[in-house]
């Protein structure tokens, strides 16, 4: 018998899927660029973490939760630019009070790349573990994670 | 020596640290943890779930996941509807809607009776135009839908082809379509999909009013000229008509970063319609009464050269100008 399927590895799943909520959507508000957005991919994931939780097998509660998260957040951009030409989106003042360089460049980034980048560096998920979270080969996740601090480095203007 | 990683993870933590706190979720199946929402919200949302009764999860996702001025005021002068229409085993339902000059609020739900697997559904498609026939006609500019557990619900926002006159109206609203996402979040090819129907609405909705002004307010920096030419309010949105002098070509318009004052009361600046010499400066809150003193400060403008590169133009440019009352 894999005791991992029939025992619960977290004590108190809705406790620990609550504890994740806040870096769930601040990773979002980076990936998606925008924290209304952010707010309500991290909402809709967490209602959809919690339909689910007979799903969850153990382990890291907050990868889950990030998993579930960004592939819906990943998706909505998707779908949204097949819909419509939105607006853009505001420029939020507590960006251009903090990193305004920083924050304009990871604009120009594809939505992915900032997935694989914000959870590279913030969380320090290897690129396994982010290919498992995004669905992706770690192949690909070291390709966007190269790209991207490549088109950064020549956005911010930083020497070699 | 510090590396550019050493510095762009320093950078990252700063912006990261830098996000507001957002607020806590909705957790439906906890009613005592939603005590940790704002007790405005809280009201509304009972006052929204006491008269429509039912799909209750799918209302708590509706109201609970959206924030901002224009949203709350919207919810609180919407006029509740509850009307259903069933198409192919979807059910609609639209439960409130509320119109001024700018635009139009729709708080929509779905549900498949026939639960035949899904992880999204959204009525994207929804437009809006007055019963007879005549006026503007309403199409979505943006919106959200978010899944429950019996349904989806959506929240959207149609924006007038031009405004329409104040006053009750008799609306028809169309959904031509509903889109739901295959139930795997994973897979190869398109995981939407999209089912041809029939849910029309039709019904009597009040449209606020909304006020343009006329503006001749100009400032030059660095021998980049803004001239406010125009103003419109109405409850949900402020638009600010800016026209630029020459500023350089760029591959996508330019990006106004900044903020405005109303009577000292700061109000965040969105999103810009932008072109090489006109703007129009979205506000993130809308007012019932623009008469006051307006101070719009733009700080710089941001566009992308024709190689790939960043353009800031630095300000910044102060727009003053008062709005009388009527």
């Amino acid at each position: 018998m894999d005791i991992t399927q029939t025992v619960p590895l977290v004590a108190d799943l809705d406790a620990e899927l609550m504890a994740a909520y806040q870096p769930l959507a601040r990773r979002l508000a980076l990936i998606l660029h925008d924290t209304d957005d952010a707010q309500d991919m991290a909402q809709a994931a967490f209602a959809r973490a919690l339909e689910r939780r007979h799903r969850f097998r153990g382990g890291d509660a907050r990868a889950w939760l990030y998993t579930i998260g960004i592939r819906l957040a990943l998706n909505e951009v998707r779908r949204r630019r097949r819909l419509v030409a939105l607006d853009r989106a505001p420029e939020p003042e507590w960006a251009m009070a903090s990193q305004p360089d920083l924050w304009v460049a990871l604009g120009e980034l594809d939505p992915q790349h900032r997935a694989a980048l914000v959870l590279s560096t913030l969380d320090g998920y290897t690129h396994a573990e982010i290919a498992a979270m995004l669905g992706v080969r770690e192949g690909t996740v070291s390709s966007w994670l190269s790209r991207s601090k490549e088109r950064l480095r020549t956005i911010l203007g930083d020497e070699r | 020596m510090t590396t550019f990683d050493d510095r762009l993870a320093a950078q990252l933590r700063a912006l990261d640290a830098a996000i507001p706190e957002l607020a806590l979720p909705v957790i439906p199946a906890a009613p005592s943890r939603v005590r940790r929402f704002p007790v405005r919200r809280l009201a509304l949302l009972a006052a929204v779930l006491a008269i429509l009764g039912g799909a209750t999860t799918s209302l708590l996702m509706l109201h609970g996941s959206f924030g901002g001025d224009a949203y709350q005021y919207a919810w609180k002068h919407a006029t509740m509807l509850g009307l259903a229409k069933t198409d192919q085993g979807y059910a609609v339902t639209l439960e409130a809607a509320y119109a001024d000059a700018s635009q139009m609020m729709l708080a929509v739900s779905v549900v498949d009776f026939w639960n035949r697997g899904w992880t999204q559904l959204d009525t994207s498609g929804a437009a809006a135009r007055f019963a007879d026939g005549s006026g503007p006609t309403w199409r979505m500019t943006s919106g959200g839908s978010a899944p429950a557990s019996t349904g989806a619900a959506n929240t959207v926002w149609l924006a007038a082809s031009a405004p329409p006159v104040p006053g009750v109206h008799a609306f028809t609203v169309t959904v031509p379509a509903i889109r739901y996402r295959d139930p795997e979040p994973v897979g190869a090819g398109d995981p939407w999909h999209e089912v041809l129907g029939s849910w029309a609405f039709t019904f009597d909705l009040p449209v606020l009013g909304g006020r343009r002004v006329y503006l001749d307010s100009a400032t030059s920096v660095n021998g980049v000229t803004a001239t406010a030419v125009g103003l419109f309010s109405t409850p949900t949105v402020v638009k600010v008509d800016v026209r630029w002098s020459d500023r350089g070509p760029t591959t996508n318009g330019w990006s106004s970063l900044g903020t405005a004052f109303h009577d000292g009361r700061e109000v965040p600046m969105g999103g810009g319609v932008t072109a090489a010499a006109a703007e129009t400066l979205s506000l993130l809150a809308g007012t019932e009464d623009p008469s006051g003193h307006w101070k719009v400060v733009i700080n710089e403008v941001v566009g992308t050269s024709p190689d790939g590169g960043l353009v800031r133009l630095g300000g910044p440019w102060v727009l003053e100008f008062d709005v009388p009352r009527r």
